[in-house]
């Protein structure tokens, strides 16, 4: 920590010349260490999970049928083993990532993009507005959303498509209401007043007075709702509702193992630890990323 | 020559679910170019009401403007359309609020907000020009322009008021706002703010209503004074006529004799007895008739009108021998 102050002090003397806002937050973000081990390992899992064909074959490791190389224990030949059928854990694991990591992200941005429009225009403008949208929003959270999820996908069908459209139903009422309380307490404040005082439109007051303002519980949201949908995917496909049972998926891979888990324990413990890791490196980033949004959680 | 502001009859109800608030009840005054008016009262008077008003900023379905007309440079405030009003916020008319710790946004750099004002208002400067002017406005409050990257929390609250009259004479408005602009910083802060705002003034020549409930204040930077008192206007002048002048209103008289006189041997303070009446329950008659120790039986039946004599108001019976206003 010490290094890291004098370095920063020495380096960049009174800041006269204009650095852009993301430039530090990007720096006080990197000091935090938590936060860097979260990003490093996000990356590492992204790397390997795009990268995965660096490392295996997606037809021949982790679809095709083996039978003579079935339940081989972790070793030079197969790095994580195999599974019941031959297939080769760690590249099911890598390419599974894949599925969590794209489905969960475009997810998350769906909802997140849904949630933050109805609970800002929910939390400004209130009355009315607010009432409707959120008696909507209400009928929504009434359902258990891995119901919700289940009967959608059941009425629409297996699919990657299908299972975000879900996924984004079941958690836009939960962005909308945090947002919307976020909204609401940074409404009332003086400075929201004194940006209408110099004639300032409500949708920049919202965007660039406000949102800003309520970011921190925002972020926190996506991060955990990352990690929970990660886990609805697997749950999802847990029970045969999410993708294909061919494609790799940490859900399924949990489900086939589970028949297996006395002798083989390593068909249950590397899909679960891969989602362990992931769940844990949203919950880092989010964490660091809001300290470094907050100006005043500086230094 | 046309006033600056003008301000008719104007009637202003808040709209609570169990009563309904009346905070401006029939509220009268002008203010020329250039001019600074006090406006004095105690707490729930009115003042902060009456400011919003104008800036047509009261909160959303609850307050409303009942009756009247606000005359801003010949427009009128009351009939001019949401998206008018925002054209004129900043540009016509800008106000400074209360606390400066609260009215700058904390995650914002301060230079961008001053700048942003000008963004919005001045369509016809380019970026760098911007950035320009910004600078200069900074050395207008006295900040160094080097300290525009920073937040609002790196300064402290003398400076963050500096910032926030820099936001709002940005623009260069005819008529600026001052709600209580010193009563959150400390006294000696207190002053530099008060030569600053005095100073911008005479060079940008702005019409100032600066609203307090500090008399020592208003004697000091006023041309003009308005004394509220549940939502009236019961004594108005120019600032020899309420604090040289012999003839006041019995609630100013009060009021002077609230002040702690460093001069004389008085070893108790007088106080006005009992407090502002409800102002969901407003009193018949002259509304401060429960306190006042000259009311006689007529003041609780018949609602006085202000009585003049040259440029000074008073709103009493006592001075009906003085010209009737309306």
């Amino acid at each position: 920590m010490e290094n890291t102050k004098t370095k920063e002090a020495g380096g960049m003397p009174a800041p006269t010349k204009k650095n852009s806002q993301l430039k530090t937050i990007g720096k006080r973000y990197l000091k935090n260490r938590l936060a860097v081990f979260g990003l490093v390992l996000f990356l590492v899992l992204i790397i390997l999970s795009l990268g995965a064909g660096l490392f295996a074959d997606y037809e021949a490791d982790a679809i095709t049928h083996n039978m003579q190389a079935r339940l081989q224990p972790p070793g030079a030949d197969h790095l994580f083993g195999t599974d019941r059928y031959g297939r080769d854990v760690f590249a099911r694991v890598l390419f599974g990532g894949r599925i969590s990591l794209l489905v969960g992200t475009l997810t998350i941005l769906i909802s997140l993009a849904g949630g933050s429009l109805i609970g800002a225009a929910a939390g400004y403008y209130g009355g009315k507005v607010d009432n409707i949208l959120m008696r909507i929003m209400d009928v929504f959270l009434a359902i258990p959303s891995i119901l919700l999820a289940i009967s959608i996908v059941a009425a629409l069908g297996n699919g990657m498509m299908n299972l975000m459209i879900a996924l984004s139903v079941s958690s836009v009422p939960r962005f909308a209401r945090i947002v919307r309380s976020s909204i609401l307490t940074v409404k009332g404040q003086d400075f929201v007043e004194a940006a209408r005082a110099y004639g300032c439109r409500n949708r920049k007051i919202i965007l660039y007075h406000i949102l800003p303002n309520a970011i921190g519980p925002i972020i926190v949201q996506a991060t955990l709702s990352m990690a929970n949908t990660i886990l609805m995917i697997s749950s999802l496909s847990f029970v045969g509702l999410g993708l294909p049972s061919s494609i790799p998926e940490w859900g399924s891979m949990l489900s086939e193992a589970k028949e297996f888990m006395r002798y083989d324990p390593y068909l249950i413990a590397f899909p679960g630890i891969a989602i362990v890791l992931a769940v844990m490196a949203f919950n880092l980033i989010g964490d660091g990323l809001r300290d470094a949004l907050d100006p005043k959680l500086r230094n | 020559m046309e006033h600056l502001l003008e301000i008719k009859n104007l009637h202003v109800i808040y709209r609570g679910d169990e009563a309904t608030v009346h905070a401006v009840n029939g509220l009268d005054f002008t203010l020329d170019r250039g001019a600074t008016l006090g406006l004095v009262g105690e707490t729930g008077a009115g003042k902060t009401t009456t400011a919003l008003s104008v800036m047509r900023l009261l909160p959303d379905r609850i307050g409303t403007i009942e009756e009247g007309q606000i005359l801003l440079d010949g427009i009128d405030i009351t009939k001019a359309s949401e998206g008018d009003m925002r054209v004129l916020r900043g540009s016509l008319v800008s106000m400074i609020f209360q606390d400066p710790m609260t009215s700058l946004n904390p995650t914002i750099r301060v230079g961008e907000q001053v700048g942003e004002v000008l963004e919005l208002h001045r369509k016809d400067l380019s970026k760098e020009e911007i950035e320009k002017k910004v600078d200069e406005i900074f050395q207008l409050v006295g900040l160094p322009a080097e300290r525009k990257m920073d937040y609002p929390h790196q300064f402290s609250g003398g400076m963050r008021q500096r910032i926030v009259i820099a936001i709002a004479l940005a623009c260069e408005p005819k008529l600026l706002l001052a709600d209580e602009p010193t009563t959150a910083l400390d006294v000696t802060i207190q002053a530099q703010v008060l030569d600053l705002m005095q100073e911008l003034k005479e060079k940008l020549n702005t019409s100032t209503i600066l609203i307090t409930h500090d008399l020592g204040i208003v004697a000091e930077t006023c041309d003009q004074v308005a004394i509220m008192y549940a939502g009236e206007i019961i004594e108005i002048g120019l600032a020899e006529d309420i604090f040289e002048a012999e003839d006041h209103h019995p609630y100013t008289v009060g009021l002077f004799g609230s002040i702690p006189d460093l001069s004389k041997k008085e070893r108790r303070l007088h106080p006005i007895d009992g407090m502002m009446p409800d102002p969901s329950d407003l009193p018949s008659g002259c509304k401060f008739h429960t306190r006042c120790p000259r009311a006689a039986e007529q003041c609780s039946l018949q609602a006085q009108p202000l009585y003049q004599r040259g440029t000074h108001g008073i709103r009493c019976r006592l001075y009906a021998d003085w010209e009737k206003q309306q």
